[in-house]
């Protein structure tokens, strides 16, 4: 599938006990872009996700997905637009094999055996680790059980990829291949994540979420860079755009 | 109590078991989801005190065993789970059956006899059941049951279930390892501690089986849990189903711990 677009609208959504989390949140992705969604806990980051993949309904405004206004009766035709990895791949990962898991989204999508077999294989290929096709997921480490959620993502061939935490709990290999991955695919891509170093590595834009609405969005090296705008909203500049606590100078991006 | 890692380690054994390649692996799920329905209605189909007759149905788990090149601890180690199970059921017969039965030179009481005959059928149906899931998967069973004409909601029902066993285990190993590191190294769950844990343990399950539904939703589920399609049914899955039914039958019909021990007597007597 193309790369998706993504156009969020006035975004409004509580939670059922009252408690508000996005108040008027619009935000614009361009199809084969990479957006990194950042934010303090609490920010509305996971909220904003599940509002994308249609879990949760906004209560107000609208989410379009690749030309396609996500609404109760489109919802199978837009998820299939969506690739979305859970922060925890144990979510993800419920059958008994790693191939079942990434088979298991064409198996719905009403493929046929053979054509089942392409897609897994290429997604397990894709992601490194077609050999660990037939080991239950239960047996794999952090950072392959992370490669196979992608893995069950990718096979369905989506054209918009939303990410929530990638690289929480990865070793800095796991990580490394990780964002090789990300960076290597060809799909639009939304990622919450509170590591600024693969926002600034991965993204070429970057919107900031604070107090349930976009603080600030544009170039990842420029938002990441501003201490003061990060300080405000409760997070703290990736270390390659400090400057050196002796010399004072910057790191040349 | 034992440590619930393992317990899930096992569980997920079976699912590796069920993936390997063998003779018995190889057949149609259907084939080996309809010999093992036989096999439990021809042991349940035996009289209450009636022991020698249903032995010869061992030669089914030992052959099993053998070819699907099951390793026999792997059944020992469920069997003994199930075992104080087996025997708490079995153990009410001697109770309430205390007429005496003569037993060779022996007079016994006839409950003695029916907690033989439960203890041995109940062994032999978990045996079964174990051998059927980690031959055919429990994907394997799924489509065994659906080509039977099992409505779909009760099969969708069966692998949840055993799906949120697993679920359910892993949060389990979570908590009781959490709740060790913090117990001063006091062995078991303290009273006050344990409906908390309880209640904690169902909330986190139901959230985290929340979070997988949302996973598989996201991925196309519909209702139908789709677990690939199975080849074909041929010739030796034909072959396979016929052998095994036609043992059975004839397991049911006549007395083979009788007749064999008729002729060792024969072959005796015409040595002496």
């Amino acid at each position: 599938m193309n790369a998706c677009g993504l156009d969020l609208n006035a975004i409004r959504f509580s939670y059922p006990d009252g408690r508000p989390v996005l108040g008027g949140l619009s935000l614009s992705l361009k199809p084969g872009s990479k957006l990194a969604l950042v934010g303090a806990n609490g920010s509305g980051k996971s909220t904003l996700l599940g509002l994308v993949a249609g879990l949760l309904q906004p209560q107000s405004g609208s989410i379009d997905i690749g030309g396609l206004t996500l609404c109760k009766r489109n919802l199978k035709e837009a998820r299939q637009r969506i690739g979305f990895v859970f922060q925890d791949p144990d979510d993800q990962l419920f059958t008994g094999s790693v191939y079942d898991d990434v088979a298991f989204g064409p198996r719905n999508g009403g493929l046929d055996q053979a054509a089942v077999r392409e897609r897994a294989d290429a997604a397990l290929s894709t992601v490194g680790i077609a050999d660990l096709a037939d080991r239950p997921p239960f047996r794999l480490s952090g950072g392959e059980k992370r490669m196979a959620a992608i893995a069950t993502v990718l096979s369905m061939d989506p054209g918009l990829l939303v990410l929530d935490e990638p690289s929480a709990a990865l070793d800095p290999k796991a990580r490394r291949r990780l964002i090789s991955l990300l960076s290597s695919l060809s799909q639009s891509m939304l990622i919450a994540t509170h590591d600024l170093e693969l926002a600034l590595e991965l993204c070429d834009e970057t919107a900031i979420l604070f107090g349930g609405a976009v603080e600030a969005a544009g170039r990842s090296k420029d938002l990441l860079a501003d201490e003061g705008l990060l300080d405000r909203c409760g997070l703290e500049a990736p270390l390659s755009v400090r400057a050196c606590p002796v010399c004072g100078k910057r790191a040349a991006r | 109590m034992r440590d619930p890692s393992r317990t899930l380690a096992a569980f997920y054994t079976v699912d590796e078991l069920s993936r390997r390649h063998s003779p018995v692996h190889d057949r149609h799920p259907l084939a080996l989801s309809a010999t093992t329905a036989a096999f439990m209605v021809v042991i349940a189909s035996f009289g209450r005190r009636e022991v020698s007759t249903i032995l010869p149905l061992f030669l089914y788990p030992c052959l099993t065993l053998a070819l699907a090149d099951v390793r026999p601890a792997e059944l020992f180690r469920r069997l003994a789970s199930v075992a104080p199970l087996i025997l708490a059921i079995a153990a009410l017969s001697p109770v309430f059956e205390t007429a005496p039965v003569r037993v060779g030179p022996w007079t016994i009481a006839g409950g003695w006899l029916s907690f033989g005959s439960l203890v041995v059928k109940l062994t032999l149906t978990v045996t079964a059941a174990f051998l059927l899931v980690a031959t055919a998967g429990m994907g394997g069973v799924a489509r065994g049951l659906r080509a039977a004409g099992v409505p779909r909601l009760a099969v969708v029902v069966l692998q949840m279930t055993y799906r949120y066993v697993a679920l359910l285990l892993a949060e389990v190993t979570t908590m009781t390892r959490a709740h060790e590191l913090r117990s001063g190294g006091r062995r078991g769950v303290d009273r006050s501690v344990l409906g908390p844990m309880i209640g904690g343990l169902l909330l986190r399950s139901y959230d985290r089986a929340g979070r997988v539904y949302d996973a598989m939703s996201l991925r196309g589920f519909d209702g139908e849990y789709r677990v690939g399609q199975a080849s074909r049914f041929g010739v030796p899955d034909t072959l396979y189903c016929l052998a095994w039914l036609g043992y059975f039958a004839i397991v049911r019909l006549v007395d083979l711990a009788e007749a064999l021990g008729r002729i060792a007597n024969r072959l005796a007597g015409g040595m002496l």
